[in-house]
């Protein structure tokens, strides 16, 4: 049985799926039987789900429209 | 015709895309824009992830873009437009950075002490979170505030790959880091990411009540 250590040292890699066959299947079996990994592992899961939706982190108000000025600008002088 | 080999700048482009670069070449300068439009975005967020201020990183979005436009026949494959262009970002955001802290020889790449592990201390269940909590002003200002409390790189890091969702090498190439290097900041990224916020998003009593219920 790996640890509880080991199986946080391995979390990120787990998730993004790169861990080997043989330590997955450990990780596994551990989570079966310990939840304060399995609760570590799901809320960085549902972490991930949050910020991964693209529109959660915002730009200024006006911003595109700035760009767009801005470039405007330079490439006709 | 469609059997021409392809110029290297334009293989696995859409249609669309070819159009835009053709019409870029012959001098439509405006459609430059259309063509990073889907990518705005993220060039400010990256350079506010360097730079923690608004408007250091509009400037350096419009510098982006600008510089990015002048240097577009050195853009080798068009599949990796956007990784291409938050590199500029990057180096871009660097720069500035290095300039406002007049500190020029200041590593932007400083280690800080490679610390023990630190084992998650947060263990309650986190709740589902549904859209409609993300959509709220108060849980965003919480996650931009949780994303600024992380050290610079571990940020930069989980900035590329967990939103923008660059792939492991290609974050590396941007940030002028070694794959592992990205591999172990995003690990640590995502673990103090989720020991902060774990007070806002665990289940709280009313919703585990709101669990028993539905049971019954
Ligand atoms: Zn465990």
């Amino acid at each position: 049985m790996i640890s509880c250590e080991h199986v946080i040292h391995e979390l990120s890699s787990y998730i993004d799926g790169d861990s080997d066959p043989e330590l997955r299947q450990a990780i596994e079996r551990h989570l079966r039987g310990c939840r304060r990994c399995s609760v570590v592992l799901d809320s960085t899961r549902k972490l991930l789900l949050i910020y991964g939706d693209e529109d959660v982190l915002e730009v200024p108000a006006g911003y595109f429209e700035r760009l767009r000025t801005s470039f405007l600008a330079r490439v006709s002088r | 015709m469609t059997t021409d080999p392809q110029p290297v700048a334009a293989s696995g482009a859409s249609p669309e895309t070819e159009r835009l670069l053709a019409r870029i070449r012959a001098g439509e300068k405006g459609c430059f824009l259309e063509l990073i439009q889907p990518y705005a975005r993220s060039i400010y967020l990256v350079a506010n992830s360097i730079l923690k201020n608004r408007e250091d990183a509009e400037e350096v979005a419009q510098e982006t873009v600008f510089r990015a436009f002048q240097r577009l026949d050195q853009l080798r494959d068009i599949g990796s437009l956007k990784s291409w262009l938050l590199q500029i970002a990057v180096n871009e955001a660097r720069q500035r950075l290095r300039h406002r802290q007049r500190h020029p020889c200041v590593s932007l790449d400083e280690e800080f002490g490679d610390e023990a592990q630190v084992m998650p201390r947060q263990l309650a269940d986190w709740r589902e979170i549904p859209s409609v909590t993300l959509e709220r002003k108060e849980t965003r200002e919480h996650l931009r505030r949780a994303l600024e409390r992380l050290p610079p790189h571990y940020r930069q890091v989980f900035l590329l790959r967990d939103v923008q969702h660059l792939a492991e090498k290609e974050a590396a190439q941007v940030l002028g880091v070694s794959a592992s290097t990205v591999k172990m900041r995003l690990h640590r990224a995502r673990l103090q990411l989720r020991e902060d916020l774990a007070p806002v998003f665990r289940k709280r009593w009313k919703d585990r009540l709101s669990a028993l219920w539905s049971k019954s």
